[in-house]
Order: C-alpha cells, then structure tokens, then sequence
C-alpha cells in the first residue's frame, strides 16, 4: 500500500500572495522531499477551523520544489475565503497528493496546453515537466477579462510560447480561448506527435473536446468537482466515462478527453 | 467508579460482535476499507462498516451528488456500489486478513433482494456481522421505503433473520415521527443491535441558477449539524430496547463519541469526519480512552448508558 505517500500533517504557509483579483498563490513548506507530488494530482486543504464550512477544499498542485509546495486559488465562497486571510506563520492542514495526473510518459515532441481562468493552476508544473523531457509547449491562457489573469513569467522562465485571449478584449486576443487554440490547431502537422492538455470550465473543456475528437490527438482534460473526501470513499464527485461512473478525485481529476460523456452539469 | 491506576478496557460485544474498542466507521464512508487503509492501520478500528451492498452492481444517482450546507453536508450517491458478487470475489479476500470486525451493510429493492445478498454474504463467510440499511433517503426503491413503514421493516427484517444466524443490524431511519417504534419492531423481529441514525433528508437550492444542488433534488444530511437531533434519538431508543445500540449522526470527536456512549449507545460510528479528518477515528479511540481514564471508569459497561439520571 501506498501508505507513505499520503499524508495528514500540518504545513507552515511561507506565503499567501494575491496575483490577480481574488486569486492567490499559497506557498507551504514541508520537512520532507515532495518528490511524489506530480502535475496533475491535488491536495485537501483545511478551511476552517471550527465544523462550519465543514469540508475541506480541493486544489491542484500548482507548483512544487523540494520542499515546497504552491497551490494558486480563487476566493469563491467560505472556505477560499478562509484560506485567503491565513498569514505566513500560520499552519494549515493538509491531504494528499491524491487523485491521478497528467500521462507525462507518452513520447510527444509538442504540448499544446489550454487553460480557462483557474485552470491554468496545475500548468506551470506541468510545462516544467515537459520542458524537462524536452517537449515544445504552447500555453493557450484565456479568462473573461485582463485583471483575472496570473502573470505567465514562470512559464516564459522555462521556454513556453503564451498565447491569451480575453472575453472583452482588455488582454490579447478578444474572444474565447478555444477560438484561438482551434485557430492554431488546424495549422499543426498531425505528424508532429503532440497532445493537448486542457483545464479550465466544463463548456471550455467540453469545446477542447469536440475539437480534438477523431483527429488522432490525444487530449487530457483536468475536472474539477465539488469533493468531501477526495480519497475515492464519497463517491461524490464522479464524471459520466464511457465504463460509467468514475470518480473525480481517484481515477481523475485528469482523464482521457476521449472517455468523458459530458452530460449533466 | 474502577480504579483509575489501570488502562481502561475498551473492548464491547455488539450483538455477538466481540470489538476490541466501540468506534466503527459507517457505512458508506470509507469505502471496502481499501482507500482508508493508505491512511492508518485498520485494525485500530473497532469495526469496519463496507459501503451498501446490493444483488446487482449499482450505476448511482447523476452528479452533482453532495453539497456542504451549514456545519454539513447532502448527498445523493444512490448506493452505487459494485454489487455482493463482485464484493465477495474482489473485495471480501483482503477483508478477511485484517483484525478488525466486518460489517456488511446491505440494501435491496425488495425484501426478498435484501434476503438473498444476506444469504451470499453469510456463505462466504468472513464477516462478522450484517447491517441492514432500511433507511438510505436516496434511492426510489428499497432504502427508507422499509424503514418508514412499519409494517415492510417487520417483513423485511423476519425475512433476513431466516437467512442468516450473523449478528444482524438494523439501520434506523430518523424520518419518521417516532423513532422508537422502528426499533421496538427491529428488536422483536430478531435483530441483535441497531445503528441509529442514518441522514436526515434534505435539500438545498442554488439561488442563481434557481436549480436544486443536487440533481436528486434532495438527499441526505450528515455532520455536525445532525449531531442533536442523532443524540436524541439514541436516548430515546436506548430506553425502549435491550439490544445494544451503535450511535451515529456527526461524531467528529472523542467528546462527541463519549456524549452517544453516555446517552446509551455501545459503539459507535464515525461517517462524515472520515472525510473532513481522515484518521477522525484513530484519535477518537484514543480519546475515549483518556476520558474513561481521566473518570476513572474502567470498562465500557460502566460508560455505556452512565447518563446521571437526576437530571
């Protein structure tokens, strides 16, 4: 069992830094080497300390070094909310890695990666990753409007191209961000031996889909559902898959575009 | 009051299920125990309560299943499970090497259904003991249909107590007016203990999209928030039956535990904080024990029930 990997301990926060409008970037630090912690996969954080909100939060891992930790997160309710007035110093308690990430171990020469407003959270790992094993990536980056967008430096540190596009036009391209990955999309040699990776909000990802579907090219969509445990045990917070059912939090967050049925909400 | 100088013994038998301490995970909560056994050793569990069971795999309600509402939270899973043959085959080997005691829980859309997966799991052998839930507000048949109805809960429980000579449990439902008669008709029927309670059926509604939250409409309430309303009902049943009772309703901590032991309950389990803290239960053992030291109280039975009663 993998029982080593999982841990319920209490990190001290380094930081707790606010990038964009309600969105912040938490930097935790661990006594120990983070090495199982992989792009894709996500923590349950603490929100409270009292029984109300009663649920942790799940986060995908936005970045790791050694012995840190970066989670990059929007104030949405309660919870967001209670995490965002922690100060460096403080303590929060923490689950994971959990769930299963990104395929890193398909041979690809290019990634195109497409990211709608949080979405881009578990993508600086990511193309750190595949920097590392040498593949070109391309970062599509769209949100509804300029003040929601995270700067992209780490991204441009590595060797990344970015592309934005924003729902009002106040950043980059005016329009929808699958209007400009379709856009490129067309232009790539399927010969290239490339993968899209998409995150972001359902219909972003549902249009990722169509567009990728019967090209050949494989395409992994990160989800995001409402969890309680985040451990596989709820059963909560499962996605309609061509096998049934799966759970978000264990067989994803990250599936293979191909097997998603999308209905529901 | 015992002697405070020795370690308390937390060992209890549930109806015929020696337990080494009172503190069960409930159903549906921790899965076939495999998920939760990345996190602690089991085997620090009184006893292991698996996800419902049904003759035939079950797909579930759609998503979303689960919402937090104020100090809990509804959920709609619909007892999708992998179904009793699957569970024998797949999950039941692995079961059977841990020391802990378990707790089939059990559903069916009709009582004869209910029957059949108890004669199966009896035949396997390896566990120890069967929970019938006659009380899961989220599936259209079976589930609460039996425990509301007094009538179909006598059936469905004279109907399982012929199919198995396991200690046999049954699930109480807290959506109905008085819980106490459910559990009069359980305990003449046969059954060894009752579980009490299961969740309170609820809703919530999404007020910009004017949609319910969950795509069931409604579902079942846990956590703390049904924590009064659980406490309650164990009193009150623990007054009217001789069966031992596992009390359950948003237990987060060892105060909340020894608060259900006190008003009459012999075990109890832990569902919610399985997911808000993982190891809840470890440290709930450990808690009980310290308290029962602090008091001076040295076995279960001088807990169980020890409510001063002048009040």
């Amino acid at each position: 069992m993998s029982r080593h990997i999982i841990r319920n301990v209490s990190s001290e926060i380094l930081e707790n830094q606010e990038l964009a409008v309600q969105t912040y970037r938490l930097t935790l630090s661990f006594a120990e080497d983070l090495h199982h912690f992989t792009p894709g996969r996500f923590v349950m954080v603490q929100a409270s300390t009292t029984r109300d909100p009663l649920l942790r939060r799940a986060f995908s891992i936005h970045d790791v070094s050694p012995q840190q930790l970066r989670i990059l997160y929007r104030v949405v309710g309660r919870g967001t909310e209670w995490i965002s007035r922690r100060k460096s110093g403080d303590t929060l308690n923490l689950v994971g890695p959990l769930g299963t990430g990104f395929d890193l171990t398909s041979p690809i020469r290019k990634a195109l990666l497409i990211a709608g407003g949080m979405g881009i959270a578990p993508f600086t790992f990511l193309a750190k990753r595949l920097r590392e094993q040498g593949v070109e990536v391309l970062l599509f980056y769209g949100a509804r409007t300029a003040s929601e967008l995270v700067p992209v430096d780490a991204f441009k540190a590595c060797g990344v191209s970015v592309l934005t596009a924003t729902d009002d036009g106040s950043r980059g391209e005016p329009g929808t961000i699958t209007e400009l990955f379709q856009e490129h999309f067309r232009k790539v040699e399927p010969s290239e031996a490339f993968k899209v990776y998409a995150c972001g909000p359902r219909p972003m990802l549902l249009e990722v889909a169509r567009i990728t579907r019967n090209t050949g090219v494989a395409c992994e969509v990160s989800l995001e559902s409402m969890m309680a445990c985040g451990l596989g045990t709820c059963m909560g917070c499962v996605m309609e898959t061509r096998t049934g059912y799966r759970r978000v939090c264990r067989e994803g967050p990250v599936f293979d575009a191909e097997d998603l049925l999308w209905n529901g909400r | 009051m015992g002697s405070g100088n020795t370690s308390p013994d937390l060992s209890v038998n549930l109806g015929g299920i020696p337990m080494k301490n009172p503190v069960m995970t409930a159903s549906g909560t921790s899965g076939y125990g495999e998920e939760i056994a990345e996190i602690y050793d089991l085997s620090a569990l009184g006893a292991l309560t698996v996800k419902g069971l049904s003759l035939e795999p079950q797909r579930g309600n759609p998503p979303p299943r689960i919402c937090e509402t104020p100090a809990g939270m509804l959920n709609a899973i619909g007892l999708q499970n992998i179904g009793v043959h699957a569970f024998i085959e797949e999950k039941l080997p692995a079961l059977r090497e841990l020391d802990v005691a378990v707790i089939a829980n059990v559903y069916g859309h009709c009582a004869e259904d209910y029957a059949e997966v108890v004669r199966l799991l009896t035949a396997a052998g390896g566990i120890d003991g069967i929970e019938l839930n006659i009380s899961c507000p989220n599936v259209k048949k079976g589930g609460m249909v039996f425990g509301t109805d007094p009538m179909a809960t006598r059936e469905v429980v004279r109907l399982v107590r012929r199919a198995t000579s396991l200690p046999l449990l049954v699930k109480l439902s807290p959506n109905v007016t008085d819980i106490t008669e459910f559990a009069r008709i359980a305990e003449g029927e046969g059954a060894d203990a009752l579980s009490l309670i299961n969740t309170l059926l609820g809703m919530a509604i999404d007020i910009s999209t004017r949609r319910p939250k969950l795509a069931n409409v409604m579902g079942g309430l846990s956590g703390p928030a049904i924590q009064p309303v659980a406490l309650r009902m164990v009193y009150q049943v623990a007054r009217v039956v001789k069966v031992p009772l596992v009390g359950m309703g948003g237990i987060m901590n060892a105060a909340d535990a020894v608060a259900f032991l006190l008003a009459g309950a012999s075990a109890i389990a832990v569902g919610t904080a399985n997911f808000v803290d993982p190891p809840a239960p470890v440290h709930i053992v450990q808690g009980i024990r310290e308290y029962m030291a602090a008091q001076g109280i040295d076995s279960m039975e001088n807990l169980v029930g020890a409510l001063e009663k002048d009040v």
